[in-house]
C-alpha cells in the first residue's frame, strides 16, 4: 500500500528543475525552524506533518487517475497507485503554514473577535493566498516539467493550466487550514490537539473531495471546466 | 481499488476517534492572544517581518525562473499577482486606522 521509490532520471526533465527543489527546501526550512522557536516541537508537528499526509494521499490520487505526473525527481512516496515526490510534500506543507500565517495576519487586524466567523475568513483567505502564488507557480512548473498536466483540457485553462487545479488548491487550503485553526482554538491539552490533527484527516479528506465533486460539476455544467 | 477495504477501515478509525476525542475532551486553556511571555503586538511585528520575507523570497525565486525559462509574460503577470497578499499583508500592519485590541 505504500512504499518509497528511487527516481531514475533526476533532473533530466527541466534544467531548473533544481531551482524549485532548492526554493522548497529553503522555505521549508526556514518555516520549520522559525515555528520551532515560535510554537514548539507539538505545534510544529500539528502544523506540518498532518499536511504532508494530506498531501501525499490527494496528490497520489490525481496521479493515479492521470491528471498529471511528476518526472525528473529523486525520492518518491507511492500510495494508492500514484507516485510523488518528496520535494511537492514538504512544498504542500510549507504552503500551509505560509499562507496561514498570512491570513492570520490579516485577518486577526480586520476581524478581531475569536468566533467562527473569524475562523471561516482566515481559511478563506488562506486558500486566496494560495491561488495568487499558484498563479505565478503552476504555470511555471508545467512549462518548465516540473509537473506534466495531462488530463484533457476543454475548459478554461491559464498559461495550459486548467481551472480546476486552482479551485483544487483553494480546496485544499481552505478545508487544512479551517481543521489546523479550529483544533488550535479548540482549547484542549496540546496531546490531544496532535491526535486529533492527524485522525480528523480522514474528515478533511471527506470534505475536500465532497467540495471537489460538487464544484467540479457545478462548473463543468456552466462550462468553465 | 485493491486498497479499498483497508481505506475504509482507516477512515472510519479516524471518524470514531475524531469524535470520541472531540467529545470527551476538556478545555485546559483558554485562547488568548500571548503566548511565550511576549506581548501580542510583539509576536505581530516578529510574525509579520520573517513570513513577509520568506513569501518574498520565494516570489523572487519564481518570477527569476521564470525570467530564465524565457516566460516573460507569466512571469510578470504572475509575480504581480502573487504580490496582492503582501500587500494585503502591508496594508493592515502599516494602516493607522485598523487598530489591534489587546
Amino acid at each position: 500500500m505504500f512504499f518509497v521509490e528511487l527516481g531514475q532520471e533526476f533532473g533530466a526533465t527541466s534544467d531548473f528543475q533544481y531551482l524549485f527543489i532548492i526554493t522548497i527546501t529553503i522555505v521549508w526550512l526556514s518555516l520549520v525552524i522559525y515555528s520551532l522557536k515560535k510554537e514548539g516541537i507539538r505545534k510544529t508537528t500539528r502544523y506540518f506533518l498532518p499536511m504532508m499526509i494530506a498531501a501525499l494521499f490527494i496528490e497520489a490520487s490525481a496521479v493515479a487517475n492521470g491528471r498529471f505526473r511528476y518526472p525528473g525527481y529523486l525520492i518518491y512516496f507511492n500510495v494508492l497507485g500514484g507516485s510523488v515526490p518528496f520535494i511537492i510534500l514538504i512544498g504542500w506543507s510549507s504552503n500551509l503554514y505560509l499562507f496561514l500565517q498570512m491570513s492570520k495576519s490579516v485577518v486577526t487586524k480586520l476581524y478581531q473577535k475569536i468566533n467562527i466567523i473569524q475562523l471561516l475568513l482566515i481559511s478563506t483567505f488562506s486558500g486566496i493566498f494560495g491561488i495568487c502564488l499558484d498563479l505565478l507557480e503552476d504555470p511555471l512548473a508545467h512549462h518548465n516539467n516540473w509537473w506534466i498536466w495531462t488530463e484533457s483540457t476543454g475548459g478554461l485553462t491559464f498559461f495550459s493550466v486548467p481551472f480546476s487545479n486552482f479551485m483544487d488548491w483553494f480546496i485544499i487550503l481552505f478545508f487544512m487550514s479551517l481543521a489546523t485553526i479550529f483544533i488550535e482554538k479548540s482549547g484542549y491539552s496540546e496531546n490531544r490537539k496532535l491526535i486529533l490533527a492527524f485522525t480528523s484527516l480522514t474528515l478533511v479528506f471527506a470534505a475536500i473531495y465532497l467540495s471537489h465533486t460538487v464544484l467540479t460539476e457545478a462548473f463543468q455544467f456552466i462550462g468553465v471546466i | 481499488m485493491d486498497n479499498l477495504p483497508i481505506l475504509i477501515l482507516l477512515g472510519s478509525l479516524g471518524i470514531i476517534i475524531t469524535i470520541y476525542l472531540w467529545i470527551t475532551g476538556k478545555k485546559t486553556h483558554k485562547e488568548e492572544q500571548t503566548d511565550n511571555g511576549f506581548d501580542y503586538i510583539t509576536i505581530f511585528k516578529i510574525s509579520f517581518t520573517v513570513i513577509s520575507l520568506i513569501y518574498l523570497f520565494r516570489l523572487i525565486m519564481m518570477f527569476f525562473t521564470g525570467v530564465l525559462s524565457g516566460f516573460y509574460l507569466l512571469s510578470v503577470v504572475g509575480a504581480i499577482i502573487a504580490f496582492l497578499p503582501l500587500i494585503a499583508m502591508s496594508f493592515v500592519r502599516y494602516n493607522k486606522k485598523i487598530k489591534l485590541k489587546v
